[in-house]
């Protein structure tokens, strides 16, 4: 089967009609988060799906907004179309929307199915829901579509691979000939015993050992059921264990990976705080000062001035002050007065020889009354005149004082033009300083949703409830205890069946002695013989299931290997098992020691596609028919180097597949997002690439504009 | 499923060769010559198969006695 096309008319985020048309091989559809890729893959879904709920949350919101509202009646239907055989076959599942009052209707959902053949002739099926298992048969489907990477580990049950593999396996078809088989075996086995003829004592014992045979056999087979019933109960209670197990050690890297999510977010918040001070600041410089940078010149300028006509006034003042002084000392000299150097001596110096009455500049007495100490009284007070004098009635060239105020603003202009000098490059340092928090605090966002990616998925992967740790803890260590008790049982159980076998085999030899003894030697020929053909059908039915199994496990290994060319990744192993008649199959990934090996997400992705493309290749081998896998983005855990090798796994071993991804988009600094280039590299293979993406009229939060459009690339 | 398909499966088994010395020359390919074979259990076989493909709707009494009858005749 190949699905040719698939039309979305206002379901969910595709208003209007929208077409998808696939081809053979790889078909890849890109888009975003919330542009519409699991809305097309559960439209395919909702087509076989019979349970009906919230058709109103499955109408284009655009389309209740711009008709529904208006009074337009809407159509909302999934079409796919696909080839199968020599055939062309269109199933549709629609309703009818429109408005009531203030609420909507909507019609009881239908199926319509078309039926094309080889001769052109086209007519409507009578029975739609008919050729819809006859395109995608549930129990394929079911092992056809996955979303998510958890979807992919459908495998893990053990009853999922068996169901599967007696599905195409011929041993379902030859497991029907067991009951004839079994049922011609019990029919020659009474015609021996009725045939035997025996004397008295033979004849008592023979009895004896018909009815312990007949008991045996029942007691036996109560004791199989019995166990078989704690098998399951032991395998009910491992996944109970294993999920538990899950829980608690997810619960460990629940409440880690909360831990550092909450210090990134400190970290994101102190780093926030200081860029919005660090451009506060700025923004201040921008505000205040900037504007003075202009007015650098004209500060220059005037300081110049300044400088020019305060040297000017000094000069001026100097020379008025040396015209004053040289008067002064041409007095002096008229006076016969010899000036000494103003301060020397000092006034204290002076002052301290006439009370000594000794000149300490010649170093002669100078007793009061004397001439020295005249002379020495009179230049005292000579000085402190000239002080004073100078003090009060110094002559000034310049009554005011304009050109220091002047000087000053100058002086401070100074330190103006420093700062606006600095402020060129403190902003620049300022915006360098804010690019590079901000490019840490974008790492740090990164790092916290990486964490919160791995939380979501230990979170999704187990659905935990760390408050109830204790619970879990306690719930835990009882089915361990369980299990414990189970096994006890179980070997205990196992231990009676055989001894009960023993038996059983040794009363049948008892019998079989006294039959060879008494009955016609034909009828214990063909007891024999029907006797062989019970065995051939049982071990033929196995063995075809067993090759199945062993094909199964090959060809997934020879996938694996090619999608993880250079790297050891263990190696696949299937082992069959039996519950009472039902077979299982156990999926595992083992080293080479037979130990579990760990994978990491991709080659446990890998490891599980690799098993989907071998089933997919045993159904087409075993059913002549090949049916398309749908997958969701199943590539979370990828890094871009494992894509080539995934895409080409599925080119090379399945005839269609639709691979839905959010990889391969790119958004610029506009937010306006594209295809990156990457894509187009000659080793990623596909035959056909879609892009779903919301179209421009889309606004954010605002549902009734929302509109998913597809692109062919 | 094809009848001789069926029926060349279960003559592959192991016992055919082992217990009833049967060589690959003796073992027919098909079931028409299976029927006619004088070989017990290689036409016990061809009569299981033959008329459970046939008929799917015989029942088990007259399958039975019509390859007890054979066998008691022939063995």
């Amino acid at each position: 089967m190949r699905i040719k096309q698939v039309v979305i008319t206002n379901y969910q985020s595709y208003y209007g009609k929208n077409v998808f048309d696939f081809v053979e091989g790889v078909n890849i559809i890109h888009g975003a988060n919330g542009h519409g890729k699991t809305k097309f893959f559960e439209a395919i879904e909702w087509i076989f799906d019979d349970y009906e709920s919230n058709l109103e949350g499955l109408i284009s919101q655009k389309a209740v907004h711009n008709e529904i509202k208006e009074g337009i009646n809407v159509q909302v239907s999934v079409r796919m179309t696909v080839s199968q055989g020599n055939e062309t076959k269109t199933i549709e599942k629609s309703f009818i929307a429109h408005k009531n009052n203030e609420s909507i209707s909507i019609s009881r959902p239908s199926l319509i199915g078309i039926r094309e053949e080889e001769t052109g002739e086209r007519y409507q099926v009578d029975f739609p829901k008919e050729l819809r298992s006859e395109i995608f048969d549930e129990r394929i489907r079911r092992y056809s579509m996955f979303k998510g990477e958890t979807d992919l580990k459908v495998f893990e049950s053990k009853d999922a691979l068996s169901t599967l593999i007696e599905m195409f396996s011929d041993a379902t078809y030859l497991k029907n000939y067991i009951p004839k088989a079994e049922y011609f075996v019990g029919r020659a086995e009474n015609a021996v015993t009725a045939a035997g003829k025996k004397n008295a004592r033979e004849e008592k014992q023979y009895a004896i050992l018909s009815e312990e045979i007949i008991n045996l056999r029942r007691e036996i087979s109560d004791k199989e059921k019995e166990r078989n019933q704690h098998e399951i109960n032991i395998d009910k209670i491992q996944s109970s264990i294993l999920k538990y197990e899950n829980i608690i050690e997810n619960a460990e890297s629940y409440q880690t990976l909360s831990e550092r999510i909450r210090i990134k977010e400190e970290e994101i918040s102190k780093l926030q705080v200081r860029v919005r001070e660090c451009e506060n600041y700025t923004q201040d410089l921008f505000d205040k000062n900037w504007i003075l940078v202009n007015y650098k010149p004209v500060f220059e300028e005037y300081k110049t001035k300044i400088a020019n006509v305060s040297k000017t006034k000094r000069r001026l003042e100097n020379e008025f002050q040396q015209k004053i002084g040289e008067k002064k000392a041409i007095e002096n000299l008229k006076n016969g007065i010899i000036p000494l150097p103003i301060g020397a001596p000092t006034r204290s110096h002076m002052e301290e020889m006439i009370e000594a009455e000794l000149c300490k500049v010649c170093n002669r007495e100078a007793p009061k009354g004397s001439e020295a100490y005249e002379f020495m009284n009179n230049r005292l007070q000579e000085y402190i005149e000239a002080v004073e004098k100078d003090m009060f009635e110094k002559k000034q060239l310049f009554k005011h004082n304009y050109i220091n105020s002047l000087t000053k603003i100058s002086d401070s202009n100074d330190e103006n033009i420093s700062n606006l000098i600095k402020m060129e490059s403190k902003i620049s340092e300022n915006f360098e300083f804010v690019e590079s928090r901000k490019a840490d605090i974008n790492k740090k966002i990164e790092e916290r949703e990486k964490d919160e990616a791995e939380r979501a998925k230990v979170i999704g992967g187990s659905k935990i409830d760390v408050g109830s740790a204790a619970t879990i803890l306690r719930d835990f260590k009882g089915l361990n205890t369980n299990i414990k008790d189970e096994n006890t049982s179980l070997r205990s159980l196992t231990n009676i069946i055989n001894s009960k076998k023993e038996k059983l085999a040794d009363f049948q030899n008892q019998k079989n002695n006294l039959d060879i003894a008494n009955v016609a030697g034909y009828l214990m020929k063909t007891q024999e013989l029907l006797n062989d053909v019970l065995t051939i059908t049982v071990e033929t039915t196995e063995k075809e299931f067993n090759n199945l199994v062993i094909d199964l496990e090959k060809q997934a290994n020879e996938i694996f290997q090619s999608t993880n060319e250079g790297a050891y990744t263990g190696k696949i192993k299937l082992y069959k098992s039996k519950r009472g008649n039902q077979n299982q199959v156990e999926f595992k990934v083992l080293d080479n020691f037979n130990n579990p090996f760990a994978l990491n997400g991709a080659q446990e992705v890998l490891a599980h596609t690799s098993l989907l493309l071998a089933i997919s290749k045993m159904v087409k081998n075993e059913a002549n028919e090949s049916y398309p896998l749908i997958l969701d983005a199943p590539l979370s855990t990828f890094d871009s180097n494992k894509y080539p090798a995934f895409f080409n796994s599925f080119k090379e071993n399945t005839d269609q597949c639709i691979i839905l991804v959010k990889d391969f988009i790119k958004e610029d600094e506009n937010k306006k997002i594209s295809i990156d280039s990457s894509f187009y590299q000659a080793d990623i293979v596909k035959d056909k690439s879609l892009w779903v993406k919301l179209d421009e009229n889309s606004i954010e939060n605002q549902i009734e504009t929302t509109n998913s459009v597809v692109i062919e690339l | 499923m094809n009848k001789n398909k069926i029926f060349k499966k279960f003559v592959s088994h192991e016992l055919i060769k082992d217990k009833y010395q049967l060589e690959e020359r003796d073992i027919p390919n098909n079931v028409t010559r299976a029927l006619v074979s004088e070989i017990p259990i290689i036409k016990t076989i061809a009569i299981l198969v033959d008329e459970l493909e046939n008929n799917q709707g015989i029942n088990d009494i007259t399958l039975y006695n019509k390859i007890s009858i054979y066998l008691n005749k022939n063995i």
